[in-house]
């Protein structure tokens, strides 16, 4: 058989090596092995096909793991730290943080990511927005907004899910 | 101009990509030597999409690994055998990241993670879960007692184009899908949907 050896433009590193890159341009790639999917540098931050990057709208500190949502209203499309009653403004699940305004955020939509969980959970169970600060958790069963599964039991923490940013109800 | 391909394996059917997963191509010491590694990719002509291989951790033990592309997320087997287009719930009383095929009792009802991309052989082989895009799923009429893993038309209907579907259940209010194509419906066959949403139970 003939085949050739890796494509990437850094091959396959683990996130941190990642996220200790210099030098990049934009269309450069590499294989994140942490998340199992290829990474595209855009010019200003790594993002993929789960992903898409959104300005930060103040300055607040958003980390990976931490709920975004959309802050409605006119002009530019920006994001925040999701709260509870976010159901109709929920974008995803921040990849990639900042801390000022006009940041750029890499907030995954869908796919197998870290989300910051402010209660116990049993894998399988149904997640919803909760509290303000970006948090997500299992709220009972039926629930109406589901955004994803748990796929570990777990404390509370930053755990691994199953997201879909497609309203439940 | 001087350029390179991307695709390690070029551009192949799934049903040629999953028999270089399975071994049937370059065989078992192909997979277990780890030639058949990690970010290696290929096109898949099916469903027109890139895929890249995602190493199961115990490869070099025989576990199988599985490519995937951006609309699935890799699991493990639970119990053995998972085919391909069922779909799949979290086992609650099992490992973590571990799944089965669906199943209407109370344990499996309304549990909907997603549908399976390939067959994975054993327990412990990664099986590839799409939970967004287009998708192959087993589709059966009346058949959700005996063949839980298939999805059923609301009201044991048959499969129209169009139509939404849940795993089951006495309340079906919890669409993660729409038929798109028939076309391999027959006697126990799939049809090709959109998938989107998990199911809250």
């Amino acid at each position: 058989m003939s085949y050739q050896a890796l494509p990437y433009t850094y091959g396959v590193l683990e996130l941190t090596e990642i996220n200790n890159l210099t030098g990049m341009q934009e269309g450069d790639t590499v294989y994140n092995k942490d998340w199992d999917i290829m990474e595209i540098y855009n010019g200003s931050v790594w993002t993929n096909d789960i992903s898409v990057v959104l300005p930060l709208a103040a300055s607040v500190t958003m980390v990976p793991g931490d709920g975004v949502s959309i802050t409605p209203g006119t002009g530019n499309i920006q994001c925040r730290l999701s709260t509870s009653s976010d159901a109709d403004y929920f974008w995803g699940i921040c990849l990639r943080g900042g801390s000022s305004t006009d940041d750029p955020i890499v907030v995954a939509f869908m796919g197998k990511v870290d989300a910051k969980l402010n209660g116990a959970v049993t894998r399988g169970q149904a997640l919803e927005l909760s509290t303000s600060g970006g948090f997500v958790a299992y709220t009972g069963a039926g629930a109406a907004y589901t955004m994803g599964q748990t796929l570990e039991s777990a404390g509370s923490g930053v755990r691994t899910i199953a997201l879909q940013t497609i309203e439940g109800n | 101009m001087a350029f390179q391909g991307f695709y390690t394996y070029g551009k192949l059917n799934r049903e040629k990509i999953w028999a270089i997963m399975n071994g049937t191509t370059y065989g078992s010491g192909f997979i277990q030597d780890l030639s058949l590694s990690e970010g290696q990719t290929v096109f898949n002509t099916t469903f027109e999409q890139p895929m890249a291989y995602c190493q199961n951790p115990t490869q070099v033990s025989g576990d199988l690994g599985t490519f995937m592309d951006a609309n699935m997320i890799q699991l493990y087997s639970d119990s053995g055998l998972i085919f391909k287009y069922r779909w799949v719930y979290l086992v609650g009383s099992s490992l973590d990241f571990h799944v089965e095929e669906g199943s209407t009792s109370s344990s499996g009802t309304q549990k909907y993670l997603g549908t399976t991309w390939n067959d994975a052989l054993n327990s412990n082989d990664f099986v590839a879960v799409q939970i967004g895009s287009i998708c192959s799923q087993q589709f059966g009429v009346g058949t959700s007692g005996t063949r839980a893993n298939f999805i059923t038309g609301k009201g044991s209907t048959a499969a129209n184009i169009g139509l939404g579907a849940d795993s089951g259940g006495s309340a079906f209010d919890g669409d993660w899908g729409v038929i798109l194509d028939t076309t391999n419906l027959g006697t126990g066959g799939y049809v090709d949907m959109l998938i989107s949403g998990v199911e809250s139970y």
